[in-house]
């Protein structure tokens, strides 16, 4: 109930969008936050709560493979293609900031 | 390995939060903190911890525990057997897939879960989120939703319930829940049983999207801790809890956020505009803690007739725990015992065979445990950052 599963955002209609999760999965979800289409957002239960950078939805796409992988094989491979996909479309775009680079400073 | 890979991508942040964790940590066992004990309040932040090995990671004089932070866990009995009898009843009952399973204390009619419910014949469908419940039940009779979870779930409820999208037949088993009065509960009885007090506050990240720092701020202030508002991965933890013991070390309080990637000081302003106008907050029974003081939100207003509770007269849940005989998540939730101190752990109690409610949704602490034992991946990541001597020597 607490994860939150990156997605790019297709299509707006309203207060729906329709958005990839990659690796083929497509999901209507309620926009709490706004967003147009090519935006990243946080999924949680069915709703679009906040909006992150590219690489920024990768990094948590990798965090939560790892952790997936221990839970359920098909949410792992699910991932896997989803993390492949974003890593090829960052691939043509400009170089990503560096790792860790949105933590706060200490 | 994808999880090293993903430390080694920030390697040199990670690195760093560990040095300073363990400085501050020597620093306040030099100024007679026996021991830190720190406690997060979400089940993925439970995950990371687990998964990660950051238990490992850390001093021993720094104690990681899970507070309460499943909101499938804390579900009262009385809501899974509300909406047991309701789907027995042939009211079709949607629910969110970790509260398939979740047991009721009391069977209804022999069905002690919504999945026996359907077993027996029950119109139980489980959905991804309200709006697609709230599609469906256009072309329902009549239908609840099993509405459980935290402040990240309840604007999936407001948004459209405030816009007039939900059919009148579609009523609502409201079942949802505010973590910082939980997270005030749980500090308080450590406290009350005599045990190591909680020093700091992780606070939760997805929660804190909607409600914004603020909130964790004021708590932390009253009770006079630190708390940061942390992100899901092992580096957004290691940040915060170098954040916590410095703000420890130099006697500050109040909430700093290091998950500035989603969370801002005031939250969702648009999200939390649609609660208070759709809820009103009341006090709440929490499965395992009993009630708690303005803990839970409640319909109000011309929203009452989305009420299923008052449409079916159902009993609302009481004051009483509601947990199975011999089962320790009442404690494992409130931080007060780890899952391995419950006789039950592994033996009666399983992930396939969950015996109490920590044990059924992926984000109980029990199943967290249950999946991952105890070492995860803290030696390759202690390898990897250059950390392998120490912990060796602590063997």
């Amino acid at each position: 109930m607490c994860w939150g599963v990156p997605a790019r955002v297709l299509e707006v209609e309203g207060f729906e969008a329709v958005v990839d999760f990659g690796g083929g999965v497509r999901r209507r979800v309620l926009l709490l936050v706004d967003a147009a289409p090519g935006d990243y957002v946080v999924v949680h239960a069915g709703s679009a709560i906040g909006k992150v950078k590219p690489e920024e939805a990768l990094e948590i796409l990798l965090a939560l493979k790892e952790v997936a992988e221990s839970l359920s094989p098909e949410a792992a491979e699910a991932l896997d293609k989803a993390i492949e996909e974003l890593r090829s479309s960052l691939a043509g775009a400009a170089p990503s900031k560096a790792a860790g680079g949105s933590h706060q400073a200490f | 390995m994808e999880a090293l890979q993903a430390l080694l991508r920030s390697r040199e942040l990670a690195g760093v939060a560990v040095r300073l964790i363990r400085r501050y940590a020597s620093e306040l066992a030099a100024r007679g903190f026996a021991s830190v004990k720190l406690m997060n309040f979400c089940g993925t932040h439970e995950w990371t911890t687990v998964h990660f090995g950051i238990r490992s990671l850390v001093p021993p004089n720094v104690e990681l525990v899970a507070g309460p932070g499943c909101p499938v866990c804390i579900t009262p009995s009385a809501c899974v057997e509300a909406a047991i009898q309701l789907a027995l009843d042939g009211v079709t009952v949607y629910t969110f897939g970790d509260a398939y399973r979740l047991p009721a204390l009391r069977p209804v009619r022999g069905a002690r879960s919504l999945i026996e419910a359907k077993a027996a014949g029950g119109d139980v469908r489980v959905v991804y989120g309200f709006a697609d419940a709230v599609r469906d039940a256009r072309s329902a009779r009549e239908a609840v939703f099993l509405a459980i979870g935290f402040e990240t779930t309840a604007p999936s409820y407001a948004l459209p319930l405030a816009k007039g999208l939900v059919p009148p037949n579609l009523k609502l088993i409201t079942a949802l829940r505010l973590t910082p009065p939980a997270a005030k509960r749980a500090i308080a009885a450590a406290v009350e049983r005599g045990l190591e007090p909680v020093r700091g506050i992780i606070a939760p990240g997805h929660v804190s999207t909607v409600t914004g720092a603020e909130p964790w701020d004021r708590l932390a202030r009253e009770l006079g801790l630190p708390a940061v508002v942390s992100g899901f991965e092992p580096v957004d933890l290691l940040a915060s809890i170098a954040t916590l013991l410095r703000m420890l070390a130099e006697g500050r309080v109040g909430a700093e956020v290091e998950y500035g990637r989603l969370v801002t000081w005031e939250g969702n302003v648009a999200a939390k505009k649609l609660i208070a106008e759709v809820f009103e907050v009341a006090d709440a029974a929490w499965r395992g803690l009993g009630v708690i003081p303005e803990s839970g939100l409640e319909l109000r207003g011309p929203y009452r007739v989305h009420d299923a509770w008052e449409e079916y007269g159902l009993p609302r849940p009481g004051p009483e725990g509601d947990m199975p005989a011999g089962c320790r998540c009442a404690d494992v939730i409130l931080g007060l015992a780890k899952p391995t101190d419950c006789p039950l752990f592994m033996k009666a109690c399983t992930p396939s065979k969950p015996y109490g409610p920590c044990m059924v949704s992926s984000e109980g602490t029990c199943a967290i445990w249950a999946r991952f034992g105890g070492g995860g991946l803290a030696d390759a990541v202690a390898e990897a950052l250059g950390l392998r001597q120490p912990l060796d020597r602590r063997g």
